[in-house]
């Protein structure tokens, strides 16, 4: 039994010692091996507002499925100033037989009865003949005339000498005329101081006049043409390319017509309106030729706003005018011209030279559009490897798959370059060459998925892959800028029948990311 | 980048493995992790303060003691061996470092993919029991311990063999790491109260330590909820944040000698053993019972929360300010923090050893010549490497006369599971000493096992 023990013992010592000497632990060294990092470079995400830039111009129709418009306003507003001017009369002869006292009356307008009458400009002379062999001298009153600086009226003067002529000559600016039922003459009452009756002999001219107010019964008073251009009506980030518009939002385009005071019926007529786009292309807006239903649309034409009614608008439609190939000119620049017409309607009124009218476009249009020719944006993102490890850790890179990918969720087909460049913008990789291996150096990115109702339903993917040598991650270590330039346009392919246009909305944005697999070494020492 | 994944993997592999329930002495280590009914002398510290009083049959000596010559350590894992160590991590016969094949790296996330390893350590500094007639047995013991555990999950280990997969969520939550480094001053007592007119129990003993704690290093992951997400375009996206609790003699996990301490507790252990007469013809059974570990330690020095904002995304490697912010949020984020308490890893155990004499020793006296023992150990908390899990041991040991003490045993449960134990006991007289190990693997296939454990023993004894 002690024997069995010993040899037990024995045998345990034995198996320790060899279990002791076999345990040799090696000196420490964290192993290297090889290992993908998958390393984002770059992404950017751009929505619609990034690519024709977001202004007051710009808005979502929430009530549409938050498709884009483009609101354009141009606002043509004129004050009167000294445009209500009226002709005068030409020099007057009034003779009568002699006597010592006359009433007679100087016409002011033919068709215009005056009630009150304030004057800007102007002026009226009278010349009196003296053909007696004696001095006599004339007073004269002009009853419904007034000085405007006491209120009083208007009386005259003055000695003519025999055989001679007396030129009275009276500033408009400083009268008025007051009368109590509407008039267009002003009564004067003559009475000669002479011993003798005297032969009645004066002439009274009244010259081209401005008035600073009136009320009466004005005649049809043509104020003459008014010109006028608006700037950027949809903004100065119109986007460059040529978009066809499909339609245009329903109840949003008017003319709006404006006066800011009750005066005279006001026509606009001879209204023409020219859009001129960035190349200088005209497209003249067409409209019903006098703004009533069923007429004819004409490049010409004319808006009434009558008496009582202080504004109107006039709505634009795809029927009543060619609204769309206006809009499809996307203008930069409009023009326009028209001849503003007071009382036509030749009603008893008011109107004042302060006052004013104002002609509106109004202009709403939802993107859904077709593009022949692309918009084109461009972006310049800062890159760059700084950190100095990181740079290191490039060049034990075996080699970098460069990935591009685009997530498209915009309808519109992209056309893009990419070049990598250095901080003082000298190119370094023509990255969408060297995936896209075409001529133009450009990658295509396909369009969204377009449904029935013309809106995208889901993104398209598109990758791009490239194998880049030591060399070209050589030359990652230097980049510092990525210039991106993208063109968009509707793909015909990509749109089904019947459209042959595309709805982008506020949501619809495409993502373009550029990103790498390096294999790469792991070696801790 | 290089970075990252050099942290990560030292990270992973230096902090090593992890930690066992509780310290055993190694006589125990070799009998299935029994001790609370048949441990005795210097090895009952920390296992069953009464059994300090005992001693091995045949043995009265007053004085027991051993200086740094005591140490043992316990690795539980089911990967690390020392093979997988030296084929992964060891340099070649050229001084080179391995160069990890597709193959290799599958089979370290196979082998390591979310399995927690923990390494245990211990070393009596110096400990002495003097044995007084009458008054009983006073012990005094120093000891240090030593715990570390670390978890690596199957998506961190992915991340780091393969790269970021396009289009996946690595689960970072798992990973976890914890040390703890404690020194205590066991002060013991016991005695054995004989028991007069009873036919069932010839004497029992009892026996309670009081423990001064001292705090050498504490660290544990208290919060990790890093969670990574890749995209089909490489994004980069982490959220999540972990946090981690540290206390040492040093600032900021640095490691040395410990001269002072971090922390201050008090523990207390407190058990019995009852002596049953003539159990059998030819046989004793004792059966004990002890509480261990219940106490706290408060740690006071250098306390620092170590905070990581892992709320971070890259999606352009060449912006700089984004490769900045990601560098700042890897960087731990130091808070200092007020003293904090840990309660120690408190023990119950319930065993018994059947001693066999042989024929002709009718009075059941002197050194029996073999035992049998069972233990039933059952943790109260998972603090300070301690786990909840209850362990079983079952051993034997065979006295081939006065000098040789052959020993074997077989445990279950716990973090270890199912281990064969094994070792030998040499007494020489005035000098024992106890080889042993818990995995019995450990002596046939050393550098293939992952549950390598050992523990050598010198005491020496004074009559």
């Amino acid at each position: 039994m002690l024997k069995r023990c010993h040899v037990t013992t024995t045998v345990l010592l034995i198996l320790l010692s060899i279990s002791l000497s076999s345990c040799e632990l090696k000196s420490p060294s964290l192993p290297n091996y090889d290992i993908d990092l998958r390393i984002p470079f770059s992404i950017k995400s751009y929505n619609v507002f990034d690519i024709i830039n977001r202004s007051s111009n710009i808005g979502i129709d929430s009530l549409n499925n938050n498709i884009i418009f483009i609101y354009g306003e141009s606002n043509y507003r004129r004050v009167f100033g000294e445009d209500i001017k009226f002709d005068g009369i030409k020099e007057t002869f009034i003779t009568a037989p002699s006597t010592l006292q006359l009433d007679t009356s100087v016409t002011f307008n033919d068709s215009t009865f005056i009630t009150t009458m304030d004057f800007l400009s102007g002026s009226l002379t009278f010349k009196f003949f003296n053909s007696l062999g004696s001095d006599y001298t004339i007073n004269a009153v002009i009853k419904n005339f007034f000085h405007k600086q006491n209120n009083d009226t208007v009386r005259l003067s003055f000695t003519i000498n025999a055989g001679s002529e007396k030129n009275i000559i009276l500033k408009l600016r400083d009268y008025y005329i007051n009368n109590k039922t509407p008039d267009n003459r002003l009564n004067v009452r003559i009475s000669f101081n002479s011993s003798v009756p005297v032969p009645v002999n004066f002439s009274y001219i009244l010259s081209e006049y401005s008035i600073e107010n009136m009320s009466g019964i004005l005649k049809p008073l043509n104020t003459g043409i008014s010109k006028d251009e608006v700037l950027d009506p949809f903004g100065s980030d119109v986007p460059e390319g040529e978009l066809f518009f499909s339609d245009i939002t329903p109840d949003k385009n008017f003319f709006v017509v404006k006066k800011f005071r009750e005066i005279y019926q006001v026509d606009f007529r001879n209204i023409s309106i020219i859009g001129e786009n960035k190349n200088g292309h005209r497209v003249r807006l067409k409209y019903l030729k006098t703004g009533k239903p069923g007429d004819q649309i004409d490049s010409v034409f004319s808006l009434i706003l009558p008496q009582k009614v202080d504004s109107l608008a006039y709505p634009i439609n795809e029927d009543n005018s060619n609204i769309r190939e206006f809009i499809n000119n996307i203008p930069k620049k409009i023009f326009v011209e028209r001849t503003d017409f007071l009382n036509n309607t030749y009603q008893e009124g008011s109107v004042n030279y302060q006052d004013s009218l104002s002609l509106k476009l109004i202009l709403q249009v939802p993107l859904n559009v077709s593009i022949t020719k692309p918009i084109v944006f461009r972006d310049t993102a800062d890159v760059g490897i700084h950190d100095e490890d990181q740079r290191k850790d490039l060049d034990k890179a075996k080699k970098l798959v460069f990935t591009l990918t685009s997530q498209n969720g915009i309808p519109l087909k992209t056309v893009a370059k990419v070049l990598v460049l250095d901080s003082l913008f000298n190119p370094l990789l023509p990255i969408s060459l060297i995936l896209g291996n075409l001529q133009d150096s450009s990658v295509t990115f396909n369009a969204g998925n377009v449904g029935a109702d013309g809106f995208s339903t889901t993104s398209t993917i598109t990758s791009y892959s490239a194998v880049l040598d030591s060399a070209d991650i050589s030359k990652i270590k230097r980049m510092g800028k990525i210039i991106y330039e993208n063109k968009l346009f509707t793909d015909p392919n990509h749109i089904p029948d019947p459209l042959n246009s595309v709805k982008i909305r506020s949501g619809d944005r495409i993502s373009i990311a550029g990103f790498g697999t390096l294999t790469y070494r792991i070696d801790p020492d | 980048m290089k970075k990252l994944i050099s942290t990560a993997a030292i990270f992973l592999f230096i902090i090593g493995s992890v930690n066992s329930q509780v310290l055993y002495d190694v006589r125990g280590l070799s009998m299935g992790n029994t001790s609370v009914a048949n441990s005795y002398e210097l090895d009952a510290f920390n296992q069953n303060p009464a059994n300090i009083v005992f001693q091995r049959g045949n043995n009265n000596s007053k004085v027991y003691f051993n200086i740094f010559t005591t140490f043992q350590f316990l690795n539980n894992s089911d990967y690390l061996s020392l093979n997988f160590y030296n084929d992964y991590f060891g340099e070649d016969a050229s001084g080179n470092a391995f160069v990890l094949t597709e193959a290799d790296k599958q089979n370290i996330v196979n082998s390591a993919s979310d399995q927690k390893t923990t390494f245990t350590a211990s070393a009596k500094i110096f400990s002495v029991i003097y044995n007084h007639p009458y008054a009983g047995s006073f012990g005094i013991s120093l000891d240090d311990r030593v715990i570390a555990d670390f978890t690596p999950s199957k998506d961190f280990l992915d991340l780091g063999l393969y790269g970021n997969l396009p289009n996946r969520v690595y689960d970072l939550s798992q990973n976890k790491v914890n040390g703890y480094w404690t020194r205590q001053l066991n002060l013991s007592y016991a005695k054995i109260l004989n028991i007069k007119n009873n036919n069932l129990i010839e004497s029992i003993s009892v026996g309670g330590s009081v423990k001064p704690q001292f705090g050498i290093y504490y660290f544990e992951t208290t919060k990790n909820t890093l969670t990574i997400q890749t995209s089909a375009q490489n994004i980069f996206q982490s959220t999540g944040e972990s946090e981690f609790q540290y206390s040492g003699i040093e600032e900021d996990f640095n490691i040395k000698f410990p001269s002072g301490n971090a922390g201050f507790g008090l523990g207390f252990d407190a058990g019995v053993n009852l002596v049953f007469k003539k159990f059998s013809g030819n046989g004793k059974l004792n059966i004990g019972l002890a509480l261990a570990d219940v106490g706290f330690l408060n740690w006071t020095k250098n306390n620092a929360r170590y905070f990581n904002d892992g709320n971070f995304i890259l999606t352009d490697i060449t912006n700089k300010e984004q490769v900045d912010s990601l560098i700042d949020k890897i960087k731990l984020t130091k808070t200092p923090v007020p003293e904090f308490r840990t309660s120690l890893p408190t023990t119950v155990r319930f065993g018994a050893t059947y001693r066999i004499y042989s024929p002709g020793n009718k009075k059941l006296t002197g050194l029996e010549i073999a035992s049998v023992s069972f233990d039933y150990i059952q943790g109260i908390t998972d603090k300070l490497g301690g786990t909840t899990k209850p362990r079983f041991g079952l051993g034997a040991e065979f006295n081939a006369g006065n000098v040789v003490s052959p020993r074997a045993g077989v445990s279950f449960g716990g973090d270890e599971n199912t281990l064969v134990s094994l070792g030998l006991g040499i007494d020489t007289g005035p000098v024992i000493i106890d080889l042993g190990t818990n995995n019995i693997t450990s002596i046939f296939n050393p550098k293939g096992t992952s549950n390598l454990s050992a523990g050598f023993n010198i005491k020496y004894k004074i009559n």
